[in-house]
Formats: structure tokens, C-alpha cells, sequence
């Protein structure tokens, strides 16, 4: 991957399925980011979200179950930038998080490279 | 008698020369001039200019354009007249009367605009909603003054026309209805004008007419096609075409008139002779104008030979021109002046006298009355006012007594005065009963009879502007004479009281109020007698004693000489009353103390009277000249007296002049004295001699006298005796007399009071028969025997146009509002065969009439006419007809009704059978009537329980209905029939009659059979049936919409079906409607509908037009099918399939990172490959198991012994040991990959590398509830040695971060030297069973 046009992002991932939250890992890394923080539960997600310190976050829409709507909340009230990722597409979103970029699962770094400089540019 | 005789007025300009001989201010003529106030300006001189242009009026209405055109048809276009054609217009329209009045003319005919001068030969029309005048020989047009139907345009015009041509003006009164031009005619007359009248029965509507003829104010009454030649020879007289030269026509002048005044007085019993003579001469003028006569003379020869001209002339002499309160302020003045202060001064119950003379019909004593009556009302008082009007026209008494007066007579009234003292009748106003009895009208002529007495008030207007000067004296001083002291007279506005100032002191100048001063003066007032001729009466005094102020010089000169010569004298006559004094005769005449005297022998001085009593009786005795001597007392002087009889006088009655002068001796005494005059004694002793001797005679005389006086005392004794006997015969008679006159008296008291009981009873039966009649609402008429009408009740007026001036015209003369062309016929047969005539007669309006004829019989049974009486018939008549058609009715529905009816009698045999019957039962009329119920039909009737039935109907009048019968016919197989039967309701006791109807009810009860099928489908179908009308009202409610919709019939049926759509969808119930109301049908149509308790139902509609028997669509019937659980399956279909799409995705994300991690860590391709191929599987292996269990869920040993399979290599190699736990999916799956690594690795390094190497799968699950945990060890034995390996690959990672984060427990990898030990511990809380929705 080539070098990104912005910072290198401390970022905050919640992802229920470990071999994906895995594989992300790894990207964001090839990426140049540096993943601070993990969440597999919408509980340990909100609570990261609240007090974690990093200035990016890649959401799961549904985390085990739980759409992750709080968390995202959560960020927007921080001001912190973040993008969801998703099987269901964008349509799964809600009214309010329309403009949030969306990953398509399954997605490629390029995707995610875009995504997060959508975010961040947002 | 005079009425307010309104008697030609001025003459307008052009007449001034013959006016002008009228010198005095208060002539008729002016003063007239000045009453009208200022409608005669100063203009009169221009109106000459076109007074030479006849203009004539023309008023009409109703069928005036009929009558117009026949008038125009013969009236030459060169007459060189104007008419101005008034007519009722529609105010809205514009008019096309001068089009139409231009089809029958040559001359222009024009419509009205303001401004326009009169030209000749010109027919100007009205133009719609204006009045229109003429004035100064002009046409003014204004906006209309009174509200529409109220107006009265053509009495508008005919007043301007009097105004403006004076007696040339002439109007003509055509077909109308109502009174318009009536009071119009009366202004025209009044001036002297013409009035031409058409002929009732030649006018399409009469109302006009007849009221302007029944108001005395047609001078002829024509044709209109008979009015052009009147019109020209009217305007082409000498009395409208050169008024001046009236006195030329008539060359006997004065003498002429005077005789046609005594025609007037000994035919018509009028004296005019103290009228007015210019005032006479002109309406005898317009006489001659209107009977088109040239001169006096034949005039007076018409006069001479037509009773009808001399009524015509007196009446046109006094036509009478009054109104209601004429002259408002000077009622107001009246009011105010005289009435108030009266009203104020009187106690209630007071008596107030009023004399209105020449009353003419009564307008002005009404009004004095209804002014006393609101002014005493207005007090709360009552006096017992009388108010005498007389006049000496009887025909305006009786108008007067009747006291009904045209609408346009009391428009002016205030609304309270109209109601208060006015009856409404028809067009006309009558004036209350109350208001009429306390008004007494009699005849009385003003210049001839006695006046009234003690009167309070003498309202004498405008009467004296028509009399002669003296006649006014006269009236006045009868006025003064009439009324009680401070009583009130009240003139009109031109009249004043002349030169009577010392009888009337003035109230009001301007309003001509007087108040009478002093007492009545006898003497003052001086009655002509009665009749006769009276002519010489005035000349019999000895007035040519009197000095005259024109005396010749002769006549001078003679009295001087008189004076001068002529001893002192006095002319008396028998009685010795002096008449005349000449000269001086104070020294011998006295007036003596006391009453005043004439007497001669009293007014003598003493020492006179004696001798001059016998000097005169002497004189007159021997009729000689006898001069005596004597001597006054007082001073001694002696004074000769000479009487001499005077020859003059033819009669009995002589006069004797007395002459007085001093002594002087007498030649015949100087001689006598003469030889005595020697001596003094001698002359002292026959001066002595001589008084004695003269003394002697004297006594001799006195003796004489005293004889004669004794004598005639004694014949006078015996003459009084005789007188007084006679006196006392006389008074003895008179006392006779009185008696009589006293007992007749009571008589007359007696008489008196009986007719006033009967009158009282008369007028009760007036009262009784009017209400009666009135009460009754027959129409009642009386005629006499010529057929003219005697009396009408009011009801009569539904049938003919009667008013009350009708009364004794002839019935044939009006148009009737019924058709009945026997009318006269049979009123002739009821007079001759004195027979009862009846017929029934339709009146226009619908309704019916028995006309009844009857002989009017008298009391004393002379025939005198008939009685015709209308009674309404129309009920009786509707009621017949009603009866008729309800027969008819009831008749036909018998025929034509389908059902078949059969008609029994008592012994229930078949009186009648109608069609419907008869093409049932497939039989004739024939073998039907007069046959016995039982035996029809093959006697299939004759059964127990109808013969039970049918004898209730007859004997106990009761019926029966759904008597059900089944019955074979020959072509149409079994069917049922019904019976029904009653009796039939008759009145009298008529013959019994029952009806009884049959129905065959075989196809209804196979359609209500098939109705019944069908309810139960519907009541028992799951599926909601509803129906509805078109205004989605529901009327049917089965189970299926009960159990659906929550609502049961009861709570929806009747009302909007809308309660079970939701609100946001009520627009599609009326887009269903319509579709259905279109004839659409609507299938599956799905919808959301509401239950009852609110929650939506989501439902399939399948809706068909529901039609009558004639296929218009009357409602929908609707099938609603649950199509909820329809629904949501499809909702979770959908989202299975999102969810689907998830997890794919999910899968295929998973599948990236295993790929991603077993790329970048493995060693080569190969390997690579089967790693990535092993994971997958392993994947897959778990996926399986989860799809096996529907993703609810996987047993843990399931899961371990699926994932270590592949490895076995065949051979028993695992121990898997431990309790049955479920696990979610996530759990199962991150497990499964967890021993997959576990297992790749010890086949790659550890003990299944080897042939001996095993592992132990070991768990346990610890603890309850919350707390509960599984503890799982794998441990490898047999196989090579194992060391820590110098990274960790990705098997360690995956396990590591999959178990910790998936589980959250621990995990914990060894490499123990006999092999890798695996430890899991993991909380396993019970309450993580079950359904998760995991992804």
C-alpha cells in the first residue's frame, strides 16, 4: 500500500468476527495506522468509544446482534471521524448516519484506504 | 246649500279682460287664485302661447292599449290637439307603446322626454317609471314620487293638465282597473275642464271608469271610438276657442241669465241668484261647450225641455271640491287654536257642537271629528261631540253617510289616523261606524233655512268666495247667530268676515279664525220667506222720504224754501206715530223721560196735546184742514196748530201733517175786537168773554169728546168683551190644544221610543242576517224583478267584480268569474213560474257552485225579485269524483294486479275473479263465477281447516293470511299457494263481501330455500363477508367479519364502514365506491383495514357491485380475507434474505481473512493451498453443524468431534470426554477454529505426526446458574518432542484472540515435552443459551 496523503490514524475498530477484526488489523497496519483499541461487544465498544484515545474508528454494524448506532454516537459527540462496515449495505443504515461511509464486506485495503480518507476529509 | 261649490276658477291669462270687470279684492275668482297657492305662478301668460295647442289627457291601464287604438283608429290626424297618453308601464321594461300607438295613427307619436314642448298634432306616450306633467306648455318628466302600487300617474297628469289649460284642458279615462284618474277628473272639473269617460261595458277592464262615473265625474260617457267628434266639437266652441266673447253669444245678456236662474230655481228648486254671476255664467258657458250649443237662448230652450240638463247644470253649479283636512295648516292652526283649548277647557261628558255646512261628501266634518276624537283621546277625555254637516245635495249626504273614499283621498294620512278611523274595502277606505254616528247628516240650504243653535265651532269654507257680497253678509251674520257666545268660526283661506268686525273678533288672520263677540243679536238675521215671490218686499218702505243726495235744483231750491218758510212740521200718520220732522220743533215737542217714543200727543208740550188730539180728530174726521190755537203751559206763549189730512196715499192708512206757529190774531178776531177796544174794562171783560167762550166750546168739544169717547169705550168695552170671550174660546181651545198636543207628544214619545226599539232591533237583525250571511259563506244575491242588484253578501265577490255602488245595476252588466250561460234564463223562469232553480255552475278558479234560485217573497208576499245563493260545492264534488275514483281505482288495481283475487259472497260463492286468477288456475270465467270456493280447483279447497278459516271470516269478522295449500296443476306440477282473507268493511248492512287473495309462492320459496343456502355459506365462512350501500353504509355482517374485524353485526351494521379503514385511507373507501358505483368489480385489492382494538389488519379485498331487480348497482358486497400472516411471512422472508445477504457477506469476509493469513504465513504454494483448504473445510465442518441445527446452536462435542475427524487418520487417536453443553454459534464457530489449528498443528509437529501420538479432548462444565464455566484441555501425548515454537503463526494468533475475544476466557497454549496442553477456561453462564440472534 502507499503512503497516505493524511496522518497515520489511531484507530478504534469493533468487530465481532475475530478473523475479520484480524484481517483488518493487518491492513490498517500495512495501511500505516496503528489499531489502539478492539471491541467483539457493543458493551466494551461504548466504553472504549467513551474513553478511549484514538482519532479513528471502523464500526461493525451489527455486533453480535447489537447495531452499534451508540457507539456511533457516541464518536459523533467526540468529533471523532469513523466509518461503518457492513454486509448489509448501505441501506442498512438509519436515518442520521446516511453520510457515514460505508465498508462493504468483504472489501479490499484500497477500499479502506478510501474510506478512511473519506472519513477523515469528511 | 251651497256645498264648497268649486265653481270655475280663473280664466288664465287670456281671460283677463273678462275678469277684469271683477273690481274688488276679495272676489271668488282671485281669492280662488291666491287658495291655490303658488301651483299658478306668474307664468300663466306664457301658457297662452300654447294654450292655443287643445292638449288632452288620455289615462289608462288594464286593456287601455285595446281602447287607445280604437280612439286613435278615428280621432283625424289634423285635429290640431296634443295628446299626452298616460298609462300603467312595467317600470322595468322599456316601452313600446309609442311603436305601438304609431300603427293606428298618421300623427307622430313620440315617447315623453323632460322638457319637450307641445306641439300639435303630436301624440305624446309616458315613459316607463316616471311621472309625467304638463306644465307652461311643456311635458316634465320626474322620478316617480310614490313607490310602485301606490302611484297614481294619471291623476298626476290630469291635475297639471287643469293647472296649466284651465277649462280647455280635457281628459279622457280609459279601460283600467282600480281608481286612478278619478281624483284626477275632480281637478279637471274644478277648472272647468272636460271629461270624456269610456263606457264600461265597452272597456275590457272597468274599473276606472266606473269609479271616475260613480263619482259624478263624467261629462260624457262614450265609446272611445264616439270620442273625437266630441273632443273637436268641444274645442272648436266658443267657450274654449274665444272664451271672451261669451257675453257677445248671448245678446239678451243679464235678462238671459236671470231667466235660466229662475229655470234653475223653480225646476230645480235652486236658488243661485246670490252666487256669483261671473262665476254662473262660465260653467253655464262650459255647458254649452259640452253640449256643443251656440247660444243662451237655445240653451234656455234645452233647459226648458230636459229635466236631465237642469239636474246636470245644478250639479255641475255646485260640484264639489273638498278633501281631507284641505289646507293642512290651517287644520294644524285649528287645531291648536280653537279644538285644543276646547278639549282642555271641557269636563269629560261635555257636549261640543260643530256645524260644518255645504259639507259636499263629508270630508271636512269627518275631519273635524277624528281631530276632536285624537285630540280628546290624546287628553283622556270623552265629550259627546255632534257635529251637524249639512248640505243641500242629497246625492253628497248620502255619499257623505256612507263615508267611503278612494285610496287616494287618504294617502296623505299618518298610519295611526288611518287605522284609527278607517275601515279597508277593497280599493276604498270607509270610515268607521264610530266616527259616522257622531256625524248627523241633513239637508239644509245655508241662504234659506234656519241655522242650528248654541254651536261651538261653524267650519263654513270656501263657500262664500262663490256668493255675492250681500249673501256673504248675510252668511256671516247667521254664523254669529248660530254660534254660542265665544263660539268659533273658521272660514276658508280666501273668505273673510267682511265688515262684521263688530260680531267676530280675529283669532288667526292668516287661517281665517274668528270668535264671536257679544250676544246673539235678534234681528240681525233675516230670513227670506220660504217662497214666492218676495221681489216688491225691499220697495214698500217709504224710502223716497229719505233726502237724496243727487237732487235737481228745483228740488233745492224747494227746500230751502221750505226751510225758510215752512213752519215747523211733522208728518203722522193715524195712530199719531210721527214719521217725519221738518224743521225746528223743540219749541213745541218733548221728548218725555222714559222709553223712547214717536208717539205725537205724548211728544207734545204740555198744554199741546189736548187741543192737537181734537184738531186732529177733526181733521181727520171731516178730512179738512183744522188749526187750533192753544197755549204752552210752561211759557205761555201761544201756538196755532194746523193739521191737514194728506191726499198721497191711496189706502186707508193716511197721513196727517201737523204744523206748528206761533199765534198771530187773526183778521176776523181784530174785527171782533174792534168796537170793544174803547174801553179797558171793556176789553178785559171780552177777553175774558172770549176765554169763556172759548172755553165753552172747548168744553162744549170735551163734552163732545168725552161722548164720542164714551161711546166708542163703550163699543170698545163691548168689543173687548166680545174679544175676550173670544180669547177666552180661543184659549180654552188652545188648552184643548195643548192637551192634544201634549198627549200627541207622548204619542209621538211612545212612537219615537218604539221605533228606536225597533230600529235597535232592525239593526239586530241587520247585524245577525250580515253576520249570517257573512258567516255562511253562501254566496247570497238579491235582484229585483228588472234583474238589478238589491244586495250581495260579500262572498259574492268570489263570483262577480261587485262593489258596493253596484247596488242597483243590472246583474247582466257584469262579467262573471263562473261559466253559466243559464243565468238569466233560469232567473227568468224562477220570476215567472215563481218556481226553485238550481244548477251547479264551475267557477274559473276550479271550485263548484250549486246555484240556487228562489222568489223574494215580501211579507206580505208580493214577489219582489229573487234570491240567488252560491254554495261551494267543490268538496262535495271532490269527494264525489274522489269516491268515483277511488272505485275506478281500487277497480283497475283489482284487474291488473298479478296476484289473483277472487271476490266471494256470503255463501262464499265467487262473485268476480280477476285475470290474474284466471291464468293461474288455468280456467274460464265461466266455469268460476257463482261457483263455490270448495268446488274449485278440482275441489282441492275443500279441506277441514279451511272451511274452519272461512267461517271465522264470515261469522266472526275475522280474516286470516299465509293460509299455505300445496296443489297440483296440471302443467306445472305441485305447487304452494297461499291464501288470504277478510271481510270487506261495508256500511249499512249491504250484502257481506270477502275478498280473498291467492299467492303462489312456489318460486319464492325455492328462492328463499336458495337465500337460506347462502346465508349459511356466508354465516360460515372464515373469509369476512360484508355488504354495503353506495353511501358505504354497511348492511350485512357475517361471522368471518366478526372474527376478523373484532366488531359484531350489532355494533356495525347501520353505520359508515369507514370505521374499520384508517383515517389516512378514508379516500380510497370513496374511489372504491365509485369504481363499484360504475358497475367495477375489485379484485384482491389489498389494503390495511383497522380492528376494533385499533391494530391494523392488513387485508385482501374482493368487492362486486351488488344491483336491484332493474340492475342499477345499489351497494357493494365486499370479501375480506386476513391477509396478515401472508404479510409478515413475507416480511421475514425479506429479512431472512437480508440477513442472508449478511452472513454471505460476512462468510466471504471471513473466507478473505483466513486466506489473507494463511497466505502471508504460509511457506509455499502447496502449502499454502492445503492449509487454506483445511480451514476452509474446518470452517464449512462448524458451518454445517450450526445449518444442521438452524443456526440455533451446536453441541460442544458435536462440534469438537466434527473438527478433529479429518485428523484421525482413521484410527481412534482422540479421547473426547466431557459434559453435553450448547453452545451459540459464535462460540461453536471460533471452538471449532480454534481445535481445527490445534489439530493442524499437531498432525504438522506434535502427536499426530506420529503413529502413537493421541490427544485428549477433556472438558468439564463447573458451577450453577450465572457462574457457571467450562474448563477444556487439549492435550497431546505420543508424539515427538515439541518446543516453543520461535513465532507465532497464525494457528496460535487465531487461537489466542478468537477464544479470548469469542468466549471471553482464557486460553492458554503450553508446549509441554510430551506435547501441546490447551487450556480453554471459559464463563459459560446458563442464561447464554438459547436463541441469540449471533451473526
Amino acid at each position: 500500500m502507499g503512503p497516505t496523503d493524511y496522518p497515520a490514524k489511531r484507530v478504534l475498530i469493533v468487530e465481532d468476527e475475530v478473523l475479520i477484526a484480524m484481517h483488518l488489523e493487518d491492513m490498517l497496519a500495512s495501511l500505516g495506522h496503528e489499531v489502539v483499541a478492539a471491541a467483539t461487544r457493543i458493551g466494551n465498544a461504548i466504553e472504549l468509544a467513551r474513553e478511549g484515545d484514538f482519532d479513528f474508528a471502523i464500526l461493525d454494524l451489527n455486533v453480535a446482534g447489537t447495531k452499534s448506532f451508540p457507539v456511533a454516537d457516541i464518536l459523533r459527540q467526540r468529533g471523532i471521524p469513523f466509518a461503518f462496515a457492513t454486509g448489509y449495505g448501505s441501506e442498512g443504515l438509519v436515518d442520521g448516519y446516511r453520510d457515514v461511509p460505508v465498508l462493504e464486506k468483504p472489501y479490499a485495503p484500497h477500499d479502506l484506504e478510501r474510506t478512511i480518507a473519506r472519513a477523515v476529509r469528511g | 246649500m251651497p256645498d264648497e261649490s268649486k265653481q270655475l276658477g280663473v280664466r288664465s291669462g287670456r281671460m283677463s279682460q273678462a275678469s277684469a270687470s271683477q273690481t274688488t279684492a276679495e272676489t271668488g275668482d282671485e281669492a280662488e287664485t291666491r287658495a291655490r297657492g303658488g301651483e299658478q305662478p306668474a307664468t300663466v301668460i306664457d301658457s297662452a302661447v300654447a294654450a292655443d295647442v287643445p292638449v288632452i289627457g288620455i289615462g289608462a291601464s288594464a286593456g287601455g292599449i285595446e281602447a287607445l287604438g280604437r280612439l286613435f283608429d278615428v280621432m283625424p290626424a289634423d285635429s290640431r290637439c296634443a295628446f299626452v297618453v298616460v298609462l300603467h308601464l312595467d317600470p322595468k321594461r322599456e316601452s313600446e307603446m309609442a311603436h305601438i300607438l304609431g300603427g293606428r295613427t298618421r300623427m307622430a307619436v313620440v315617447q315623453v322626454k323632460d322638457g319637450m314642448r307641445i306641439a300639435p298634432d303630436h301624440v305624446y306616450v309616458i315613459a316607463p317609471d316616471t311621472d309625467l306633467e304638463v306644465r307652461d306648455g311643456g311635458l316634465h318628466v320626474s322620478p316617480p314620487a310614490e313607490p310602485h302600487g301606490q302611484r297614481h300617474p294619471v291623476d298626476l297628469l290630469f291635475s297639471s293638465l287643469a293647472a296649466d289649460q284651465r277649462e280647455g284642458a280635457i281628459a279622457i279615462v280609459l279601460s283600467g282597473t282600480g281608481s286612478n284618474g278619478t281624483e284626477g277628473l275632480k281637478k279637471i272639473r274644478a277648472v272647468g275642464g272636460m271629461s270624456l269617460v269610456q263606457a264600461p261595458e265597452t272597456a275590457k277592464f272597468d274599473g276606472m271608469p266606473r269609479s271616475a262615473i260613480s263619482a259624478g265625474m263624467a261629462d260624457h260617457v262614450l265609446a272611445p271610438e264616439d270620442m273625437p267628434a266630441r273632443v273637436a266639437a268641444y274645442v272648436q266652441h266658443g267657450y274654449v276657442a274665444a272664451p271672451a266673447e261669451i257675453k257677445a253669444a248671448s245678446p239678451g245678456g243679464q235678462a238671459t241669465l236671470d231667466q235660466v236662474l229662475e229655470i234653475l230655481r223653480v225646476r230645480g228648486g235652486h236658488d243661485f241668484r246670490s252666487y256669483k254671476h261671473s262665476t254662473i255664467t262660465r260653467r253655464i258657458h262650459r255647458r254649452l261647450g259640452l253640449r256643443n250649443i251656440e247660444t243662451l237662448d237655445e240653451y234656455l230652450d234645452e233647459l226648458r225641455t230636459s229635466p236631465d240638463e237642469v239636474t246636470t247644470l245644478v250639479g255641475d253649479l255646485m260640484i264639489s271640491v273638498t278633501e281631507f283636512f284641505r289646507d293642512a295648516p290651517a287644520w294644524a292652526a285649528l287645531s291648536e287654536l280653537v279644538i285644543a283649548p276646547m278639549v282642555a277647557d271641557r269636563e269629560t261628558g261635555a257636549t261640543i257642537r260643530v256645524w260644518a255646512p255645504a259639507c259636499s261628501t263629508g270630508e271636512e266634518p269627518y275631519s273635524i271629528a277624528m281631530l276632536m276624537t285624537e285630540l280628546a283621546e290624546a287628553a283622556g277625555k270623552r265629550f259627546d261631540v255632534k257635529v251637524f254637516a249639512t248640505d243641500t245635495q242629497e246625492g253628497n249626504l248620502r255619499k257623505a253617510r256612507d263615508g267611503i273614499y278612494p285610496a287616494a283621498a287618504v294617502a296623505g294620512f299618518p298610519p295611526a289616523r288611518l287605522q284609527r278611523f278607517f275601515e279597508k274595502l277593497d280599493g276604498s277606505f270607509q270610515v268607521t261606524k264610530e266616527l259616522r254616528d257622531m256625524i248627523v247628516f241633513a239637508p239644509q240650504n245655508l241662504l234659506r233655512d234656519p241655522p242650528f243653535s248654541r254651536l261651538d265651532l261653524v267650519s263654513c269654507r270656501n263657500l262664500l268666495i262663490y256668493l255675492e257680497p250681500e249673501a256673504q253678509r248675510r252668511i256671516i251674520a247667521l254664523c254669529h247667530f248660530a254660534l254660542r257666545q265665544g263660539g268659533h268660526l273658521f272660514l276658508g283661506n280666501a273668505e273673510t268676515i267682511g265688515r262684521h268686525d263688530d260680531l267676530f273678533e280675529t283669532v288667526s288672520k292668516k287661517w281665517r279664525i274668528y270668535r264671536k263677540l257679544g250676544q246673539t243679536r235678534h234681528g240681525i238675521v233675516d230670513f227670506p220667506p220660504p217662497r214666492g215671490p218676495a221681489e216688491s218686499r225691499g220697495t214698500a218702505e217709504p224710502a223716497s222720504l229719505r233726502p237724496e243726495a243727487t237732487a235737481p235744483a228745483a228740488e233745492i231750491a224747494r227746500r230751502a224754501l221750505l226751510e225758510l218758510y215752512a213752519p215747523a212740521s211733522v208728518l203722522i200718520d193715524q195712530k199719531h206715530r210721527v214719521l217725519y220732522f221738518h224743521g225746528t220743533t223743540r219749541d213745541y215737542l218733548e221728548h218725555p223721560p222714559g222709553d223712547p217714543t214717536r208717539d205725537l200727543l205724548t211728544l207734545a208740550r204740555g198744554g199741546l196735546s189736548a187741543k192737537l188730539r181734537v184738531a186732529i180728530r177733526a181733521a181727520s174726521k171731516g178730512n179738512r184742514r183744522v188749526a187750533v190755537d192753544a197755549r204752552i203751559t210752561e211759557t205761555g206763549d201761544s201756538v196755532t196748530m194746523t193739521v191737514m189730512p194728506l191726499p198721497t196715499s191711496p189706502q186707508d192708512d193716511r197721513f196727517l201733517l201737523v204744523s206748528f206757529a206761533p199765534t198771530v190774531p187773526s183778521p176776523e178776531r181784530v174785527q171782533a175786537a174792534t168796537p170793544e177796544e174803547a174801553g179797558e174794562a171793556a176789553s178785559g171783560e171780552r177777553a175774558l168773554q172770549d176765554e169763556l167762550r172759548a172755553t165753552r166750546a172747548e168744553l162744549q168739544m170735551a163734552i163732545e169728546h168725552l161722548e164720542t169717547t164714551n161711546e166708542e169705550l163703550k163699543s170698545s168695552n163691548e168689543e173687548i168683551t166680545s174679544i175676550n170671550e173670544e180669547l177666552q174660546s180661543t184659549n180654552e181651545e188652545l188648552e184643548t190644544s195643548k192637551e192634544e198636543l201634549q198627549s200627541f207628544n207622548e204619542e209621538l214619545n211612545t212612537v219615537n221610543s218604539q221605533l228606536q226599539h225597533k230600529i235597535g232591533e232592525l239593526e239586530n237583525a241587520t247585524n245577525d242576517l250580515n253576520n249570517l250571511l257573512a258567516g255562511s259563506e253562501t254566496a247570497t244575491l238579491f235582484l229585483d224583478l228588472d234583474f238589478r242588484i238589491k244586495w250581495f253578501a260579500p262572498a259574492t265577490r268570489d263570483l262577480f267584480d261587485f262593489v258596493w255602488s253596484d247596488v242597483g245595476r243590472p246583474i247582466a252588466h257584469f262579467a262573471r268569474k263562473f261559466s253559466d250561460e243559464n243565468l238569466l234564463r233560469d232567473a227568468d223562469t224562477v220570476t215567472k213560474k215563481l218556481s226553485v232553480v238550481e244548477a251547479e255552475v264551475s267557477a274559473d278558479d276550479g271550485r263548484w257552485y250549486l246555484r240556487r234560485m228562489l222568489p223574494y217573497r215580501t211579507q206580505d208576499n208580493r214577489i219582489a225579485g229573487l234570491v240567488m245563493t252560491f254554495t261551494d260545492i267543490t268538496d262535495r264534488r271532490r269527494a264525489a269524483d274522489a269516491v268515483n275514483e277511488a272505485r275506478i281505482y281500487a277497480e283497475s288495481i283489482v284487474q291488473t294486479i298479478r296476484q289473483p283475487l277472487l271476490i266471494l259472497d256470503g255463501a262464499l260463492r265467487v262473485r268476480s275473479a280477476n285475470p290474474a286468477f284466471y291464468e293461474l288456475f288455468k280456467v274460464s270465467r265461466e266455469e268460476t263465477q257463482g261457483r263455490q270456493i270448495y268446488q274449485l280447483c278440482g275441489a282441492q279447497w275443500d279441506t277441514a281447516e279451511l272451511r274452519t278459516l272461512m267461517d271465522n271470516v264470515i261469522s266472526k269478522d275475522e280474516e286470516f293470511t299465509g293460509f299455505e295449500i300445496e296443489q297440483d296443476f296440471h302443467d306445472s306440477g305441485r305447487r304452494s299457494i297461499l291464501l288470504n282473507a277478510r271481510k270487506l268493511a261495508r256500511e249499512g248492512g249491504r250484502e257481506e263481501l270477502i275478498l280473498l287473495g291467492i299467492e303462489d309462492i312456489t318460486e319464492r320459496k325455492r328462492s328463499e330455500e336458495l337465500g337460506r343456502r347462502l346465508s349459511a355459506i356466508v354465516a360460515s365462512s372464515d373469509d369476512a363477508i360484508i355488504s354495503k350501500d353506495l353511501a358505504g353504509t354497511v348492511t350485512s355482517w357475517n361471522w368471518g367479519a366478526e372474527q376478523l374485524f373484532g366488531y359484531t353485526a350489532e355494533e356495525i351494521v347501520g353505520k359508515s364502514i369507514t370505521i374499520v379503514i384508517p383515517s389516512d385511507r378514508h379516500d380510497e373507501e370513496a374511489g372504491i365506491l365509485d369504481r363499484i358505483g360504475r358497475g367495477e368489480h375489485l379484485q384482491h385489492y389489498e389494503t390495511i383495514r383497522c380492528r376494533k382494538d385499533g391494530s391494523p389488519v392488513w387485508v385482501s379485498l374482493t368487492i362486486s357491485p351488488l344491483r336491484d331487480a332493474r340492475g342499477e348497482v345499489v351497494g357493494a358486497s365486499k370479501i375480506a380475507r386476513d391477509m396478515t400472516e401472508r404479510r409478515r411471512a413475507e416480511e421475514h422472508r425479506e429479512i431472512l434474505v437480508g440477513e442472508l445477504n449478511h452472513r454471505v457477506k460476512n462468510v466471504m469476509a471471513t473466507v478473505q481473512a483466513v486466506a489473507a493469513q494463511t497466505l502471508s504465513s504460509a511457506t509455499s504454494v502447496d502449502d499454502a493451498r492445503a492449509s487454506f483448504e483445511a480451514r476452509l473445510i474446518a470452517l464449512g465442518k462448524a458451518h454445517d453443524l450450526l445449518t444442521r441445527e438452524n443456526w440455533a446452536g451446536a453441541d460442544l462435542r458435536d462440534i469438537v468431534a466434527g473438527t478433529v475427524e479429518p485428523h484421525s487418520g482413521g484410527s481412534n487417536r482422540f479421547r473426547i470426554e466431557g459434559p453435553p453443553l450448547r453452545l451459540l454459534p459464535g462460540a461453536a464457530l471460533s471452538i471449532a477454529m480454534a481445535l481445527h489449528e490445534l489439530a493442524t498443528n499437531a498432525a504438522k509437529y506434535g502427536a499426530l505426526s506420529t503413529e502413537e501420538g493421541k490427544v485428549d479432548i477433556v472438558w468439564e462444565v463447573a458451577g450453577p446458574g450465572k457462574d457457571r464455566a467450562l474448563s477444556l484441555r487439549w492435550t497431546e501425548s505420543g508424539g515427538p518432542h515439541v518446543a516453543e515454537p520461535t513465532h507465532k503463526g497464525f494457528g496460535s494468533r487465531l487461537i489466542q484472540r478468537v477464544l479470548a475475544a469469542e468466549l471471553s476466557g482464557n486460553v492458554s497454549v503450553s508446549y509441554q515435552p510430551t506435547g501441546v496442553v490447551c487450556t480453554i477456561d471459559a464463563p459459560m453462564p446458563e442464561e447464554q443459551e438459547g436463541p441469540n440472534g449471533a451473526d
